[in-house]
């Protein structure tokens, strides 16, 4: 069964070979070859289908009928080229927009084919006048005359001829109608003459009889009795030799001149009846010299092939096609009694005169047709859009794709929502990317600008500061700078004691040393003044700028900065001198806190003068509403309303819109549903309102 | 987003240098001892010095820059301590250079000795040293904290040989003077003084250029900062950022980093010059106007970034947000004006109710800071720059226990319309006056409405 049915698919395999072999000779415009393969591949497969399977999930567009239609038009074959068009329309491939398209053109094409078929000059002018000439041989003119009337009336012979026929036909009639009256005349003569010859002789009246005899024997030569009569009469006579004989041998001369004058009037006669015969035939040799055959073809909308057939029999020297009046084409026909030739001419919209001169070897014209045409108008095609093939394809892998997905997309919620998946992270810091929503602009802002300027991120509680710099912590490493490798060092300073935070820093610097494989310095004092800071800072530099492929940049994100608000104005001034330093062109800080004090006591600059402060607000509403929706998309929804509420309520601050949907979330699980709801989100508050409350 | 050329938060040297050509060329090839660049906030001081210190490494002249930021030290320890810093700095920094003159290690001897010490070393070589001091306001401090030192320092930078210095800081440098003994020299007599202003026009643009921005777009920048070189940074950066001047300019004019060093820079003047402002914002702006001791220092703020001069006779406030955060103040704080010898007591009450809102915030921002300006008692004048009134030597009293500062404000403006205008022929003054006994029963926005009415009538 298997290897029937693959055997089947490879035959059925088979015939996408012959069809594409097949429209790739059409195109080619072997169009003989193109039938024969494309006739191979409708042997195996004979109906057309916009979806004809080849293998697996291969398909194509079959469409061999209107390919075979049209290539046989091409080719002229006509009648096939309209059997193959009928079968297109049978198969429906006029369904496909561009296949209806040529098959409506190649309709109309054969429609002014049959129709220019109608406007032909007459068909080769030979016609066939053996039986009328039969007839005149049998000399039943009245038969020969009936057949060309018959004739005639057919259209097959033209008017001249016809009516010179009649004539003398009518001529031979009369002629034969004469010639038969006077053979009858002459018969009844005979009779009367034999009875009154033997009378004659019964009454012995024989020189009369003789007379009688001789009359019958000019009418009779043959007749026996006449000539036994006259031999005896002669032989008695020739002895006496008398006078009443020699009377009547004078009689029988007279008579015999009588009969001669006759016979050279039935001579005459004849004659002219042999010449009515010549005049016939020359007419018939005449008429045998054909008329050239003019056949148009459409073949664009414009576009006609003009078509000339001529069969002969005198050598021919040249034709000349004149298209209303005006020569268009001249073909030479040395030594040629016939020919077929064509000629592409664009016709305008009106009646067209076309002539055919066909020029004997004696330079004189030797036949000549003629034709009028008017181009049919042709409907207003529609406008073919172009489905290039492959698209189908891609559809249909495209929406297998999306099945697979969603598919596997059903499979992930349903297993999402068995492992209770709750993606919110409210109360530690954001360190997954994937979770950290809203900053992008501002993240770019700062990667875009770092390499220049050190920062100072400031902003409320709980507004992102700290998940920002971890978000730059993960990123600056990957950051393409022509200039800089961005190195960061997350430096927290909260619960930093000011007579630590030197050797604070210093600490953090040595553990990212040690992540970057690079060798720490000697251990640290214990207590580390601005001024041993700097110099190890200058070394580590030194010792960065030798292992690094670029130039170094250390990034210092220091966190929870307002703790520097407490310290002596002698530290913050010693931070400041860092950045004063030649080596600062290898040192960042990107600075995030709540708040600086700016009673800046000291003469000098305070160190955040040169830092650009920059402000975390709270989320837009885009934003938030992008916190809201998109870590539980898919598996969870939120209603509108629902969305609307925890913006309104969390202030769009990430925190608290964090804090409301792990809540809601682990709610909705207990629930064991997926949708989220404004009832959801108020009842998620009232059990956490106070949390909430502080938060804002 | 393209990489942002501009730079804020860090001194520039080299390629992100701009403009002072005249300034640097001076500097470097001054013959004087010591010269001292006064500059504000933000101008560009460490930038310039750090610029100096490149191009007398690159030049190839016999030139040791020695780049020494002051800050922090406090006395002659401290002095010591940061001098040994640079000198560490400078090794890091141009340690070839270090190594071609075999400069010896520093001694930990007090900083004038180790500076002498570097001095002779170097003369034997043949070599200039350019002692480039930033942050010189310390020396403030070291005055009031270890003032021999001082006077040692300043012994050892005016006298010895192959030594040139310069320092750097802010005006406010000026006031050593009262920190020293009067028995000594002022430290700062013989310096060759010179003002770090703002950039020319020119020197704008080139910085504005490294932008790409369009014509339009620059020559807008280059007239809201009007050749501040922090700002021009500033409104570069943010353009490219921002994409829309418009918002970048709104953004700026409440920029916390931008006014606090307008403010810093405001506060470091001394009050004159600051009332010079104020008169020049107020439509004080022919020179001839003031008197020749104001000119001076009308020139002096032209040359410190603050005033624009065009045509040596007229002033106006340069850059934008400048004017835009004078403007804040002035709104903020009405009662603060410039006196005048040529302004007059205030008379004309028909004047005080054309600008009876102006007298409400007066009195709005005393109750704001927990007093009560007492309007019998202060002498209001008119200022005879802008007409405005405010009050000369307001007498103020203690307020405590007020509900809303508004209703107090309310009560103090009635208490001088009342006394000062007793009969009014106004139905809304005596509307004013009738809602004023009681103003805990309307709304603050009702009585500043009714004002605006009573201010409307006034002027017409």
């Amino acid at each position: 069964m298997l290897i029937f049915l693959l055997f089947f698919q490879l035959q059925n395999g088979k015939f996408n070979e012959y069809y594409d072999s097949g429209i790739q000779a059409y195109e080619e415009k072997n169009y003989p070859e193109a039938i024969r393969l494309l006739k191979k591949a409708v042997e195996l497969r004979a109906d057309s289908s916009p979806n004809a399977k080849i293998s697996g999930v291969r398909f194509i567009e079959y469409y061999p009928y209107h390919y075979l239609a049209t290539a046989h038009y091409l080719i002229r074959d006509m009648e096939n080229a309209e059997r193959y068009m009928q079968l297109a329309f049978r198969n429906e491939e006029d369904q496909d927009k561009r296949v209806a398209e040529k098959l409506n053109f190649l309709r109309i094409f054969l429609e002014d084919w049959r129709t220019s078929k109608a406007a032909q000059t007459p068909p080769v002018a030979k016609v066939d006048l053996s039986p009328v000439f039969e007839y005149i041989r049998l000399k039943r003119y009245q038969d020969a005359i009936r057949l060309l009337d018959n004739m005639r009336a057919n259209d097959s012979l033209n008017t001249d001829l016809y009516s010179m026929l009649i004539r003398l036909l009518d001529e031979l009639k009369s002629s034969l109608d004469r010639t038969e009256e006077f053979n009858a005349q002459r018969q009844r003569n005979l009779l009367n003459l034999l009875e009154d010859a033997r009378a004659k002789v019964a009454s012995g009246q024989h020189e009369a009889a003789y007379l009688s005899y001789q009359k019958v024997s000019f009418l009779d030569p043959n007749n026996r009795e006449a000539q036994n009569f006259i031999a005896d009469f002669d032989l008695r006579e020739t002895e006496t030799n008398s006078e009443a004989y020699q009377q009547l041998l004078k009689q029988v001369k007279e008579l015999r001149a009588e009969k001669e004058a006759k016979d050279r009037e039935l001579e005459a006669a004849e004659s002219a009846t042999q010449i009515r015969l010549e005049e016939i035939k020359t007419l018939f040799q005449k008429q045998a010299v054909p008329l050239p055959t003019i056949s148009l073809v459409r073949i664009s909308e414009q576009m006609y092939q003009i078509s000339v057939q001529y069969q002969g029999e005198s050598l021919l020297s040249k034709a000349i096609l004149k298209i209303n009046g005006k020569n268009a084409r001249e073909w030479v026909l040395s030594q040629k009694t016939n020919f077929t030739v064509t000629h592409n001419q664009p016709l305008i919209d009106q009646d067209n005169l076309i002539q055919v001169e066909i020029f004997g070897q004696d330079e004189h014209i030797l036949s000549q047709g003629k034709t009028h045409f008017t181009p049919p108008a042709l409907p207003k095609p529609p406008q073919i859009r172009h489905t290039f093939p492959f698209l189908r394809w891609l559809l249909i892998v495209f929406c297998l794709l999306l099945f697979i997905s969603y598919w596997v997309f059903q499979r992930n919620q349903r297993k999402a929502f068995r492992l209770r998946f709750n993606p919110y992270i409210a109360g530690a810091p954001v360190m997954r990317g994937d979770m950290f929503y809203g900053r992008e602009a501002l993240l770019k802002q700062i990667l875009n600008t770092i390499h220049n300027n050190s920062l100072m991120i400031y902003g409320e509680r709980r507004i992102g500061k700290t998940s920002f710099l971890h978000q730059l912590y993960k990123l600056l490493p990957s950051v393409e700078d022509p200039e800089y490798l961005f190195l960061p060092v997350m430096i927290d300073l909260q619960g930093i004691d000011e007579t630590q935070f030197f050797a604070h820093l210093d600490h953090e610097i040595q553990l990212a040393l040690q992540q970057w494989s690079l060798p720490a310095l000697e251990v640290a004092p214990e207590s580390m003044d601005g001024r041993v800071f700097t110099q190890r800072l200058r070394q580590v530099i030194h010792d960065l700028k030798n292992a690094c492929p670029k130039a170094p940049k250390l990034v210092l994100l220091l966190d929870e900065v307002d703790i520097m608000n407490g310290y002596s104005e002698r530290t913050n001034q010693q931070l400041r001198a860092v950045f004063m330093k030649g080596f600062a062109h290898h040192l960042v800080a990107i600075m995030a806190g709540i708040h600086i004090s700016k009673r800046w006591k000291s003469e000098g600059s305070p160190w955040y003068n040169f830092f650009e402060q920059i402000e975390l607000r709270p989320f837009s509403r885009e934003q938030a509403e992008e916190l809201v929706t998109r870590p539980v998309r898919g598996i969870y929804r939120y209603d509108p309303a629902a969305v609307t509420q925890i913006l309104q309520i969390s202030a769009c601050k990430p925190y608290i819109i964090q804090k409301l949907c792990v809540n809601l979330v682990a709610h909705v699980l207990n629930e064991n549903k997926r949708r989220i709801t404004e009832r959801d989100v108020q009842y998620v508050y009232r059990e956490i309102q106070h949390e909430v409350e502080r938060a804002v | 987003m393209k990489r942002n050329p501009f730079v804020t938060g860090r001194w520039v040297q080299g390629p992100q240098y701009f403009g002072r050509k005249e300034l640097l060329h001076r500097l470097s090839t001054s013959r004087e001892a010591c010269e001292w660049v006064i500059g504000m906030r933000r101008m560009g001081k460490t930038s310039l010095l750090r610029e100096l210190e490149r191009r007398f490494h690159e030049s190839g002249k016999p030139a040791f820059p020695l780049f020494w930021d002051v800050q922090g030290s406090y006395d002659e320890d401290g002095l010591r301590e940061s001098l040994l810093d640079a000198l560490e700095d400078s090794n890091d920094t141009y340690a070839d250079k270090w190594e071609l003159m075999s400069i010896p290690s520093p001694t930990k001897a007090p900083c004038h000795q180790v500076i002498k010490s570097l001095c002779r070393h170097l003369h034997s070589h043949g070599v200039e040293v350019y002692l480039l001091v930033d942050e010189s306001e310390e020396f403030l401090n070291i005055a009031k904290n270890d003032a021999e030192t001082l006077v040692r320092l300043r012994k050892c930078m005016q006298s010895t040989q192959n030594l040139h210095t310069i320092l750097c800081s802010t005006p406010r440098l000026e006031s050593l003077y009262k920190e020293q003994s009067s028995e000594t020299s002022p430290f700062l007599h013989g310096f060759n003084v010179q003002f770090l202003g703002s950039l020319a026009d020119d020197e704008s643009l080139t910085l504005i250029n490294q932008g790409e921005f369009d014509g339009l777009t620059a020559e807008e920048i280059l007239l809201l900062a009007e050749g501040n070189p922090y700002q021009l940074q500033l409104l570069g950066k943010m353009q490219i950022e921002m994409g829309d001047l418009h918002k970048v300019v709104l953004e700026l004019e409440t920029n916390p980093a931008l006014q606090q060093v307008i403010e810093v820079n405001f506060d470091l003047l001394t009050t004159s010059d600051q009332d010079l402002i104020r008169d020049v914002m107020a439509g004080k702006t022919q020179l001839q106007a003031y008197q020749p001791y104001e000119q001076s220092s009308l020139l002096k703020l032209e040359k410190l970034g603050f005033l624009h001069c065009f045509e040596s006779q007229n002033f106006s406030i340069r850059s934008h947000f400048f004017r835009k955060w004078l403007q804040r103040k002035t709104e903020q704080n009405p009662s603060i004006h410039t006196v005048h010898v040529e302004d007059l007591a205030l008379n004309d009450w028909q004047l005080a109710l054309s600008q009876l809102m102006s007298l409400y915030q007066i009195f709005v921002e005393f109750r704001q800071k927990g007093v009560a300006l007492d309007g019998q008692l202060t002498e209001f004048f008119i200022s005879s720059v802008d007409r405005k009134i405010y009050p000369k030597q307001p007498v103020l009293q203690e307020v405590s226990n007020q509900t809303e500062f508004w209703h107090g404000a309310i009560s103090d403006l009635k208490c001088l319309l009342h006394y000062k205008i007793p009969n009014s022929q106004s139905w809304t003054l005596s509307r004013f006056f009738e809602l004023a006994e009681k103003p805990d029963l309307r709304t603050e926005n009702e009585f500043i409405d009714l004002i605006a009415l009573i201010e409307a009538e006034a002027q017409l």
